[in-house]
């Protein structure tokens, strides 16, 4: 019911011409599944952290717009969406067992956004190993698709005296300037792992929560757990190197007007070429 | 792995003028071999990171830093090391630093109290989220799970619907057996609960014939996996009343009080669950009042039998339930024994043996009085006082073979049953009818025994196999049951000084075959029709001899020998539409049904032969991800039955002759539907169903009454009758996180019409009932826990323009619980019960009170148990039924102190 009045009253403030925080973030766009039988064993997690992105509830899952998984392992990290890993793997049986052979609208990712709703970080999978992460990004085109590298950690974090309570851990403030925004970290001694949400890391402490300066993208850590689990990732066996400034570009455009840039027509035959406000994490 | 040097420095003005200062050494393993970790350096007693530095391929780090503090915590941490703490002197210096390798502890949080994930179709709930202090047993934790409920027989449902499947491990070890488990089992073995929906058990038909059953399994913790358990429990105890003796009581030892001294409890439990076998043994005995026969009730069928019920119309009169927990009014010496074990000899194959032996003496103390409708203006008053005593003795065997394989599957249950239980009875009973001719018939002492052997065999086969993408289901299943049934009664008139004996034999035999076979075919992926043959045969052999009644004028037999067999072709059809979103099912099944009656006394041969049409619609339909609907109709007619056959008196019980047979065989005709709406979000912990029901029944004869004296004579009549009831109900139940509550409330009215024929005179009557309540348990402290109770219901019935006449029955029931926890180890549990009922005439209000004491020691339990607190010795139940009141008064267990130690064997 929460849910649906919060959307009642973003569908209302974007006709009325608002730009609310969460139009920024993501459009509507379906992506094809990922079949999740294919995969390769990479490491073996030790430890898994959850960090909700954008929560209004933190105790409502369906109130953030994703829900990630970061895996630590012996030599690899893996960060990755939940709600997209989930209905990837609905959609692998549903494809497996073909019960009806038809699509349902129920199998496509949760999150506040609806089913289905775009959002880069959602679709990507970032695997860090040997100073390196390199993004495998999933796009609502093909051509698109592929894999590029970044040098990891790549913050040149400043430490604060501030410290607080986040998410029942003892945390110290750090902030840092990374790809065109400010950002501002919680970070723990309490979980020894210098690792953090999405690129984040590299400060002595896991990354508790992390958000922009402009409070546009905000990731929280929901749940921490000790375990013993195959750390996998798809084989991607079509992928190739792409630029990351050619897969930023191209974000941009399928964001600010997904109409004209995967070409999507109207009934009557015209292209649709309504544009809409976009502000991505990464700014340059 | 590469790794980079990071020193950051604290632009603070105050740290400025201050030199650097420069740590640097190495962070090694016992064998001096580097470790991959980082260094921090902190100020003493600040809770803040000056600046940090990674360790090298050697353990080499360099940390650089300006600081004015004194003294420095320079820390190692890293996974494989945890957290290693130096304190050192604010000065440039070498520090090197040994750290033991070891798996870390790590503090693990969940800022979402994730108590329920939803993974697809399955819900688990984590037991520790929802276990309480106290909770000794995993049915103690059942029932403070939200969408769960455990009834008082201990059948447990989700969202309002029962469990099809009971599983421990994936393994159906129990067979609906799972009172045992949730009984048993104990609660910190177990890691989740997770409720299967959407459970299609037969692996080869995952995926492509959906059902909407719901199953319960049971996930356990490791350390519970592959080791024998074996729990014992011993106990013993006082009662305020009844008097010191040894052994089971005679029925007439003169004394009316429930139980007797002194109390005795005892339980051996054996466990063992591990991937190929699991095995649940255990002895169960008590004289408190624990009726531990409701473990062996087994709540569902994991194969579908040939139902057998031997025709056997006869019974004592005797007290009947309170209505209270069975604990209040049971006198009882029970034992139960039973074997459960199972083997898996590969992961396909399932072999199971069930084996479960109850014996018991139960005495019950009452009063009954009945009110009885005879016509608008007179009603007939009886009063019972009984004492009875019933011999249970009962065994169940049950042998099982399963495959279940993605290419097949093939079942065979054998079940063997034998019971040899018996009643006894002795009571007053006095009558007099009231109105316009008020007549006293006086009192009459009355002795009832009646010997209710019995035996059953069954054997029940069943294979399905895919052919292409279409499935072949063959079933067959055979059983006979015996009853051979003696009831003696002697009556002494007080008022007449006359003596009257009867005795009703009833020998019954049930011969029951059914085949059934069945092919599906799926059609453009949407389609599924299914095509069945099924031949049932179901003989019927009565034998029945009544000594003793005068039968009225006319029809003076008092015997029947009787075959009274039905054989049944049936072409099974029914046609599926489903999408993942929606399915909607036809069936048109047409019967072709024919009975044969040969009675042996009137010599009189019948054949009757029916073509029979049960058509029926459902639909079912997953609006969202968390709500469904469903919407049913249904019409079926049955032709004959077994209970209406017989044209010579036979003795319902002492006060009721019933015959049933005129010239042509019942007919029913049945009409019902249904719609309801069912919620659940695992997220919210928020669980709701709201439903309504209609169903109409018009039969072609009517059961007329006659009274004489106390006693009725009933015949069948050929005279059609109508009957329909409405009703609606609903539930909902939610979990906050908020104080660790959790929030359950239902309600429901029912309105039933119908009629009844007394003395020639036909009789509309329509009847209400409601009912409402809610229960709500939450945690204000630590260390308190509080259960809150309280239902509400109201019940009246009135014939045609009597309505405003009408006696109304309201009753509530209201119950609280506290537990208090002192320390980790102690549990102190109070609970307070009011029932009231606004037709008693005293004691409206009874008042109920218990306490208990749970001490948990490291290798023993300890439990004290101080039941009715506050000595109640009666209790009186006013009940409706049709048009007559019932007033029950039992006599109930005085207070009474029991004391358990309980410790584990193995």
């Amino acid at each position: 019911m929460n849910r649906r009045i919060i959307t009642i009253i973003i569908a209302l403030a974007a006709i009325c011409g608002g730009t609310s925080a969460q139009n920024k973030q993501a459009k509507i766009a379906y992506i094809a599944f990922s079949n999740i039988d294919k995969y390769i064993t990479i490491d073996t997690a030790t430890v898994r952290v959850w960090y909700a992105l954008n929560a209004l509830d933190i105790n409502d899952e369906n109130s953030y717009i994703d829900w990630q998984i970061l895996e630590v392992g012996s030599h690899c990290t893996k960060y990755y969406s939940y709600f997209v890993w989930e209905s990837d793997s609905l959609q692998t049986v549903d494809n497996r067992t073909n019960r009806s052979g038809r699509f349902s609208s129920k199998l496509l990712p949760r999150g506040r956004n609806g089913h289905g709703n775009w959002n880069e970080l959602e679709y990507h999978v970032l695997i860090a190993e040997d100073g390196k992460i390199r993004t495998y990004n999933r796009e609502r085109l093909r051509e698109y698709e592929g894999y590029y590298d970044e040098p990891y950690p790549d913050q040149q974090w400043t430490l604060t005296q501030d410290t607080a309570t986040v998410s029942g851990y003892h945390c110290q403030k750090a902030t840092c300037h990374f790809h065109g925004r400010d950002f501002e970290a919680w970070f723990t001694t309490e979980v020894p792992v210098k690792y953090g949400p999405w690129k984040f890391g590299g400060l002595p402490g896991l990354i508790v929560k992390v958000y922009d300066t402009d409070h546009l993208y905000t990731f929280e850590c929901t749940n921490v757990e000790r375990v013993h689990r195959p750390m996998v990732r798809s084989k991607y066996p079509t992928r190739r190197p792409i630029k990351r400034e050619t897969v930023l570009k191209f974000e941009r455009k399928v964001n600010e007007c997904p109409g004209r840039t995967i070409g999507i027509w109207d009934m009557e035959g015209n292209l649709i070429t309504k544009t809409y406000p976009y502000e991505p994490l990464e700014l340059e | 792995m590469y790794k980079r040097l990071i020193t950051t420095i604290l632009a603070l003005a105050a740290l400025t003028a201050n030199a650097q200062t420069v740590i640097e050494g190495t962070v090694t393993d016992s064998l001096g071999h580097g470790v991959d970790a980082y260094v921090t350096v902190a100020p003493k007693g600040t809770g803040y990171i000056l600046g940090f530095a990674d360790t090298d391929a050697k353990g080499y780090y360099k940390l650089s830093f300006k600081s004015t503090a004194d003294t420095l915590v320079v820390t190692a941490a890293g996974l494989s090391v945890g957290n290693v703490s130096r304190i050192v002197a604010n000065k440039s210096q070498r520090l090197n630093i040994r750290a033991n390798q070891r798996a870390i502890q790590l503090k693990e949080v969940s800022v979402r109290a994730q108590k329920i994930r939803q993974n697809g179709d399955t819900l688990n709930y984590l037991v520790g989220a929802y276990q309480q202090q106290g909770d000794r047993v995993i049915g103690d934790v059942l029932k403070r799970m939200p969408g769960i409920e455990v009834s008082q027989s201990g059948g447990i449902k989700y969202n309002g619907k029962s469990i099809k499947k009971f599983y421990v491990e994936e393994m159906d070890l129990l067979q609906g057996r799972y009172g045992l488990a949730t009984n048993n089992i104990n609660a910190s073995d177990v890691a989740t609960v997770q409720v299967l929906e959407n459970h299609q058990p037969v692996k080869m038909l995952q995926g492509k014939e959906l059902t909407d059953d719901v199953a319960i399994n049971l996930k356990l913790k490791d350390s519970a996996k592959g080791t024998v358990a074996v729990n014992t429990m011993l106990g013993g105890g006082i009662q305020w009343a009844g008097g010191w003796h040894i052994g089971s009581r005679p029925l007439d030892d003169g004394q009316i009080v429930i139980g007797q001294n002194p109390l005795w409890t005892a339980e051996v439990v054996g466990m063992y669950f591990a991937k190929r076998r699991q095995n649940m043994t255990l002895y169960k005995g008590n004289n408190t009042g624990d009726d531990v026969s409701k473990e062996l009730t087994q709540h569902y069928s994991s194969i579908n039998s040939v139902s057998l019920y031997p025709f056997c119309p006869t019974g004592t009169v005797m007290p009947s339930g309170s209505g209270l927990p069975q604990k209040r009014t049971f006198d009882n010496h029970s034992h139960i024994l039973t074997m459960n074990h199972l083997e898996k000899p590969n992961k396909d194959t399932e072999l199971g043996l069930n084996i479960a032996y109850y014996n018991d003496r139960i005495r019950r103390e009452g009063n009954s009085v009945g009110d009885q409708f005879i016509s608008d203006d007179s009603r007939l008053l009886t009063s019972e006082t009984m004492t009875s005593e019933t011999k249970v003795n009962n065994l169940n065997v049950q042998a099982r073979y399963n495959w279940n394989a993605q290419n097949g599957f093939l079942a065979n249950v054998l079940k063997f049953d034998t019971n040899w239980n018996s009643d006894r009875v002795d009571g007053l009973l006095s009558s007099e009818r009231t109105g316009t001719a008020p007549v006293n018939y006086g009192n009459n002492r009355v002795r009832q025994h009646f010997d209710r052997p019995q035996l059953s065999v069954s054997n029940t086969f069943n294979t399905i196999r895919n052919i292409g993408k279409n499935t072949f289901d063959l079933h067959f299943s055979a059983g006979y049951f015996h009853r051979p049934n003696t009831l003696t009664v002697g009556i002494d008139s007080l008022l007449q000084g006359t003596q009257t004996a009867y005795t009703q034999d009833v020998n019954s035999h049930h011969i029951a075959g059914r085949f059934n076979t069945s092919y599906g075919i799926r059609v453009a992926d949407v389609f599924r029709f299914n095509y069945g043959i099924s031949a049932s045969a179901n003989l019927h052999g009565i034998v029945t001899d009544l000594d003793g009644f005068t039968p009225p004028a006319g029809n003076n037999q008092l015997s029947n020998d009787l075959w009274y067999n039905t054989y049944c072709l049936a072409l099974g059809q029914s046609y599926k539409y489903e999408t993942p979103d929606l399915d909607i099912t036809l069936g048109l099944p047409l019967e072709l049904y024919t009975q044969t009656l040969d009675d042996k006394i009137r010599k009189n041969k019948h054949g009757y032969t029916h073509l029979l049409f049960f058509p029926s619609l459902s639909m079912n339909w997953s609006i969202t991800r968390d709500l469904w609907f469903n919407a049913g109709a249904s019409y079926s007619k049955t032709v004959g039955d077994p209970g209406g056959i017989y044209s010579g008196y036979i003795m319902s019980n002492y006060r009721a002759f019933q015959r049933s047979y005129v010239e042509q065989l019942s007919e029913t005709k049945n009409y019902g539907a249904n719609v309801g709406l069912r919620y659940r979000s695992a997220i919210r912990a928020l669980f709701a169903n709201v439903g309504f029901n209609y169903r109409r029944t018009h039969d072609n004869q009517i059961y007329g009454y006659n009274y004489v004296g106390a006693t009725s004579v009933v015949q069948a009549v050929n005279q059609p009758t109508t009957a329909s009831s409405y009703s609606v109900s609903g539930e909902a139940s939610k979990g906050f996180d908020f104080l660790h509550s959790t929030i359950r409330v239902f309600g429901g009215y029912g309105l039933s019409e119908s009629e009844r024929l007394i003395s020639q005179s036909l009789y509309q009557y329509r009847a209400h009932n409601i009912r409402f309540g809610g229960a709500l348990s939450f945690s204000p402290f630590e260390w308190l826990g509080v259960v809150y109770t309280s239902g509400f219901s109201q019940s009246f019935s009135y014939t045609e323009g009597h309505r405003d006449e009408a006696v109304r029955v309201k009753s509530n029931t209201k119950r609280l619980s506290m537990s208090v926890y002192p320390t980790k180890t102690l549990t102190l549990t109070l609970a307070a019960e009011d029932n009231y009922n606004n037709l008693t005439a005293e004691n409206r209000h009874a008042w109920f009170g218990d306490a208990t004491a749970k001490l948990k020691l490291k290798h023993i339990d300890l439990e004290l148990q101080l039941n009715n607190l506050f000595d109640q010795r009666q209790y009186t139940r006013v009940n409706y039924s049709g048009l007559d009141i019932y007033t029950q008064t039992s006599q109930l267990r005085p207070r009474n102190i029991i004391g358990t130690i309980r410790f584990k064997l193995l």
